[in-house]
């Protein structure tokens, strides 16, 4: 084995490892030729803001479904969840309500929380697969945001609150940066802190990977699942507020496609479904790529049914290019260590000749 | 010998038997006019389309993989069919397109899901939203419909029904055998008859409880689950024209969230989403489970928003009910096997 | 039936290089060879699950060609694997015919195979209804069917793959008295399995396969133990148990009067500096007792206390946190996170003691997982190694630095050497016997007499879900513990 194959297979295995970034890079590049064709300079300052400060809002969706992809399950409840929270305490938020944005705010998340609870409940103490655990709180709490607010629509927002959408803090260049833009960051942060840098982190990875063995492993694993769901839908409940934010207005029907969008996300940034796989900046990478999509086929003045077309292919294409890759990178590694070590042991070998 | 065959078959009926049977029962005692001759046709007449997707759902369950593309195909190929037959089409040419047009997108999701070994969670859920973006991008996202003529004969008769008998002078009273049904009927006894007499029912066992077993045993993955795949695309082009002939007409959003119902009358019906265990019969139950509570809420005169609370609910409960009757299934099992 | 330099590679490994030998009809041949000696791939290229580089294999005289699994089901080669392959759902008539269903047109006729499979069965001595589902069997039967699967194809090659891993001693009694049965019949027979001591009993030759390499093939009457062992190994062991004196403390783990789903009024107590064999038969209700005391299932009455310390039901976490571990079965699915290094499965049970701040520390961790590298002398080329691509033995030491780490006082093994090769095997006693010697308390559930008599200092068995004895070392012998595992069943 020479030196020199041993540099390209380690190169082949990190090369391996950044298949949302190649992905990504892709779409960009794609979408810059094709507006170039028309005059059109996609890759501008203002446009790149446009796309990211879009992004993030997804950005904050798609870690929340991370999480629970992570534990190889799965959130269908999110967007009934941004609904149903936003519509029950919406009326707090309202320009005139005489009430600190803060106070509903909090009720929001919390409240979200509290119903990320309840389907971690069902799931690990009554043995509910995910997948119709979170779809029966979807469809319970859809429902009852409907039987709450009827046909009425909660409009005008206090202007202090809304910023946390709209917000915009500064300009680099033409790249203006703004609140969401600020937050998602925050979120990306804090969570790749938590999950590869804490003591938790490695146990929720463990869980996810074995949940069987993480128990043997005397971790509590209840308490991880039901800690994952929690958080997954407050960020949900994050995102509602954001949501609803942006839009002046919240109604029943808000975020009705959002469990998609979140599942497209975390797929294309490179979580596996099987759970115990992923790096949460390809979340941000997911993210950006689904509204780069949607931005070039904007400006390309192409149909957006077209749009959710493309992002079908898409994650069938991400899905299976990460596995390939994710295959190739553990053979890779596993060869490039046992190349390794049968140099060292020749090594050894001829010091003991 | 006769009377000991029997037992053991009572004791393998779908779990989902005991939640159909109370939410039946239920509704029946409390809900005045559901247990009528007029409302339950009606009730199995608007099941019709979920018992076949559930049939098709169940087996991809079974065989270990899911196919939530069903809900885009159903809209994609009722589109497919409705805009031939607008288009002044002979209505047999257009349904059969319209089933040729499901077969062959079930072969697509085949080959990804065998081919390209991506998970069939992931691949027919993305399917199914190409499939629906194929629907609303031939639709423009507006209803297709059609001036009934010469070439329409097909559909008028589908609507059709085979027989009415009035038991009374109410509306309740009147039982209406209508085509659909009859048509379902049909194919839902075909498939069964498929599933258990040829060699598909085992195959699809034995695929779902274990690939490679199934492999050694020489049966063809690649081969069975494609073909499974496209059976299930042919059945969701079915209901694609059932619900067409139901309206007259066709709205392109019309399979949004089948599939999930599929799922979740699946569930009902014992399937399990990690394959190898369920019945098609389970799951037709499991259907009609959902279609009682919306029927008979109906009836009671409670918005559709509260009904999708119930139904919620419902699943969850029922869920519960059958881990409860696996529960002591295993138990017995348990106590024959020692004793 | 002939193997003629068959050779095969995988990515980075040579799996066989160059083996022939050959099976006479009515033979039981016996393949022996530590794991990852290519026994299974030998076996799997028979069956066509595979197909091999160079190389070939004569079935009568005449070489197999078109490798598939088809082919060789065709030509009356069959498989028996050491994980059952029968589909629960299904009847046993389903699952004997599957793949080759009786058929008229595309109709399968039901009734036909439940006539054939009657008849098979009565065969082989069993009384079962061939239309009784799978699920509803016991593992015993579940392996006659598998033997009587491979049998209604006209078999004329028959692989057992370690058969009796998980079968009681009664099962492989019923087993051996059928592969006699086969053998007066003219059927050739390959049988691998770790259990050496049986293969005196039903083997004829023996062939030892080490590193894909062909080692020896002799008429197993020739050979003593010893002499296989060594021709495994490839090097000379002393003794496979390994007794250092000890000294017996305290009481560690005491279990009081347990009740549980399968078990009834258990009470076991384990010392520090002792290993006290669990015996009897596969299901006598043993793992169900230690999953208990460890809280993975719960139980109905009774008590575990370790150190005198009550631990509650159902938290594992806690058992943990007392001292207590278990080191399951099955490491594949229980013990360890396949698709995770050995670095992050070592440290996962002592987080909290590595990182008391709940961050990461890499440095910290690198070295406390090289040192137990070093220490149980784990066979990898990096700490970053996933763990599916270890080998049984090295997967279980894996399991065991995990525990070590954690500074567990009471190690409880359930089936330790299972699917683990000689070498390997010795190399976990001596571990074993180190820690009882620095005054730890195993529990060792096993299902292998030679293994409990070598290395228990006590020997409790159990049978019906109950413990119905007790052994000091010097009083135990074979026949006193089987006769007690058989009294409660």
């Amino acid at each position: 084995m020479s030196k020199n194959n041993l540099f390209v297979m380690r190169g082949k295995a990190r090369l391996s490892s950044m298949s949302t970034v190649i992905i990504m890079l892709a779409v960009l590049l794609l979408f810059a030729v094709l507006n170039m064709a028309q005059g059109i300079n996609f890759l501008s300052a203002s446009n790149l803001s446009t796309i990211v400060n879009q992004a993030c809002f997804l950005i904050i969706v798609g870690i929340g479904q991370s999480l629970v992809i992570l534990m190889g399950g799965i959130n269908l409840s999110m967007g009934a969840v941004m609904a149903f929270t936003t519509v029950m305490w919406g009326d707090m938020l309202l320009k005139n309500s005489g009430i600190h944005p803060l106070i509903p705010s909090v009720l929001i998340v919390a409240s979200a929380a509290l119903i990320g609870c309840l389907s971690g409940l069902m799931i690990t103490k009554l043995h509910i697969t995910p997948y119709i655990a979170t779809f029966a709180v979807m469809y319970a709490f859809r429902g009852l945001a409907w039987v709450y607010l009827r046909n009425r629509v909660i409009y005008s927002l206090n202007e202090g609150f809304r910023q946390i959408a709209i917000g915009r803090l500064f300009k680099v260049g033409g790249f203006s940066v703004t609140m969401p833009m600020v937050i998602a960051a925050g979120f990306l942060l804090l969570f790749f802190i938590l999950l590869r840098h804490t003591n938790m982190g490695r146990r929720w990875y463990f869980t996810g990977a074995n949940p069987v063995a993480a128990k043997f492993s005397g971790i509590n694993t209840d308490r991880v699942i039901i800690a994952a769901y929690t958080l997954s839908t407050a960020l949900a409940g994050f995102a509602g507020l954001m949501y609803m934010a942006r839009l002046n207005s919240t109604e029943p029907g808000l975020a009705g496609k959002t469990h998609f969008e979140a599942i497209t996300v975390s797929l294309i940034g490179g979580f596996a479904m099987s759970g115990g796989y992923g790096n949460i900046w390809g979340v941000a990478g997911g993210a950006i790529v689904v509204y780069t999509i949607q931005a070039g086929m904007n400006s390309l003045q192409l149909p957006g049914e077209l749009q959710s077309m493309i992002n079908g292919l898409l994650i069938i294409f991400a899905v299976f290019l990460n596995n390939t890759l994710a295959n190739k990178k553990m053979q890779l590694d596993n060869d490039v260590a046992e190349a390794v070590m049968q140099k060292n042991q020749l090594a050894r070998m001829k010091r003991g000749l | 010998m006769k009377h000991k065959m029997s037992l053991p078959s009572l004791r393998n009926l779908p779990t989902s038997t005991y939640v159909f049977l109370l939410v039946f029962v239920l509704a029946s005692l409390l809900v005045p006019n559901f247990f009528s001759p007029g409302n339950i046709a009606t009730l199995l007449t608007q099941a019709c389309a979920l018992m076949i997707l559930s049939t098709a759902m169940s087996t991809s369950l079974m065989m270990g993989c899911i196919d939530l593309s069903l809900g885009g195909l159903v809209s994609m190929t009722g589109v497919i069919m409705a805009i031939f037959i607008r288009g002044g089409m002979n209505a047999w040419l257009a349904v059969a397109l319209g089933l040729l047009a499901g077969m062959l997108f079930g072969l697509f999701n085949g080959v990804i899901v065998t081919r390209l070994k991506v998970p069939s969670f992931i691949a027919t859920f993305g399917a199914g939203g190409i499939a629906q973006s194929i629907a609303n991008i031939l639709s423009d996202q507006r209803t297709v419909a059609w001036e009934a003529s010469e070439h329409t004969t097909l559909i008028s008769a589908l609507g059709g029904n085979v027989f009415t008998i009035r038991f009374g002078d109410s509306a309740a009273m009147t039982l209406s055998f209508p085509v659909l049904l009859l048509l379902t009927v049909f194919i839902i006894a075909c498939v069964l008859f498929i599933f258990k007499k040829t060699t598909l029912g085992s195959n699809v066992y034995a695929l779902g409880a274990n690939e490679e077993t199934a492999r050694l045993a020489g049966i063809s993955p690649v081969r069975w689950k494609t073909g499974v795949f496209i059976s299930s695309g042919l059945l969701a082009a079915i209901t694609g024209m059932l619900l067409m002939v139901r309206t007259n007409s066709l709205q392109p959003m019309i399979g949004e969230n089948l599939e999930f119902q599929a799922v979740v009358a699946a569930v009902l019906g014992g399937n399990s989403l990690k394959g190898g265990k369920g019945s098609i019969p389970g799951a037709l139950l499991g259907a009609l489970v959902l279609y009682v509570i919306r029927n008979a809420m109906s009836l009671w005169g409670i918005g559709t928003s509260v009904v999708m609370v119930v139904i919620g609910a419902t699943l969850v409960v029922g869920m519960v009910i059958n881990e409860a009757f696996q529960y002591l299934a295993e138990k017995r099992t348990a106590r024959l096997q020692r004793g | 039936m002939e193997f003629r330099g068959i050779t095969k590679a995988f990515p980075g490994v040579k799996a066989l290089e160059n083996v022939s030998f050959d099976l006479k009809a009515g033979e039981v041949h016996v393949i022996v060879g530590e794991n990852g000696a290519g026994k299974s791939t030998l076996m799997k290229i028979l069956a066509g699950a595979y197909t091999c580089d160079e190389g070939e294999i004569l079935l009568e005289g005449k070489p197999i060609v078109g490798n598939s699994p088809k082919v060789s089901m065709e030509l009356g080669i069959r498989m028996i694997y050491q994980e059952l392959n029968l589909v629960p759902e299904l009847s046993i008539a389903a699952n004997m015919f599957l793949g080759h269903e009786i058929k008229t047109g595309p109709i399968v006729n039901k009734g036909e195979q439940v006539r054939r499979s009657r008849a098979i069965l009565e065969d082989l001595g069993l009384q079962t209804d061939p239309t009784t589902l799978v699920k509803n069997l016991g593992i015993g039967t579940q392996q006659m069917v598998e033997i009587g699967k491979a049998l209604s194809t006209n078999a004329k090659v028959l692989v057992f793959d370690e058969p009796t891993s998980s079968l009681t001693d009664s099962e492989i009694r019923e087993m051996f008295r059928i592969i006699r049965l086969l053998k007066s019949r003219g059927v050739g027979m390959f049988y691998i399995s770790h259990r050496l001591e049986e293969l005196f009993e039903i083997g004829d030759r023996v062939t030892v396969l080490r590193d894909g390499k062909h080692i020896m093939t002799d008429d197993i009457h020739n050979l003593e133990m010893k002499q296989i062992i060594e021709h495994i190994a490839g090097r000379k062991i002393d003794t496979l148990y390994p007794h250092t004196k000890k000294k017996i403390g305290s009481p560690c783990l005491e279990i009081e009067d347990l009740s549980g789903e399968r078990f009834k009024k258990v009470s076991i107590t384990v010392h520090s500096g002792e290993i006290l064999g669990l015996s009897g038969l596969v299901g006598a209700g043993r793992s169900e007792v230690a999953r208990a005391a460890f809280g993975i299932d719960g139980y109905y009455e009774g008590s575990v206390r370790v150190m005198g310390k009550r631990i509650p039901k159902k938290s594992p976490d806690k058992a943990k946190r007392a001292g207590m571990c278990l080191l399951p079965e099955d490491r594949k699915v229980e013990g360890l996170a396949l698709s995770l290094s050995i670095r992050e499965n070592t440290v996962v049970s002592s987080l909290s003691d590595l990182n008391p701040l709940g961050f990461i520390q890499r440095k910290k961790e690198h070295t406390t997982v090289s040192g137990f590298i070093d220490r149980l002398n784990i066979a990898t080329s990096s700490m970053e190694k996933l763990t599916r691509f270890l080998s049984g033995g090295t997967q279980q030491k894996v399991v065991l630095a995990k525990w070590l780490l954690s500074q567990s006082k009471i190690f409880i093994f359930d089936e330790p050497t299972r699917g683990i090769d000689v070498g390997a095997r010795n190399s976990i006693y001596e571990l074993m016997d180190n820690l009882v010697a620095e005054g730890a308390a195993i529990l060792m559930i096993s299902s292998d007499l030679p293994e409990v008599l070598g290395m228990s200092d006590r020997i409790c068995v159990m049978s019906g879900g109950t413990v119905v004895g007790e052994f000091d070392k010097e009083q135990a012998n074979q026949q006193e513990i089987l006769r007690l595992a058989f009294s409660n069943v």
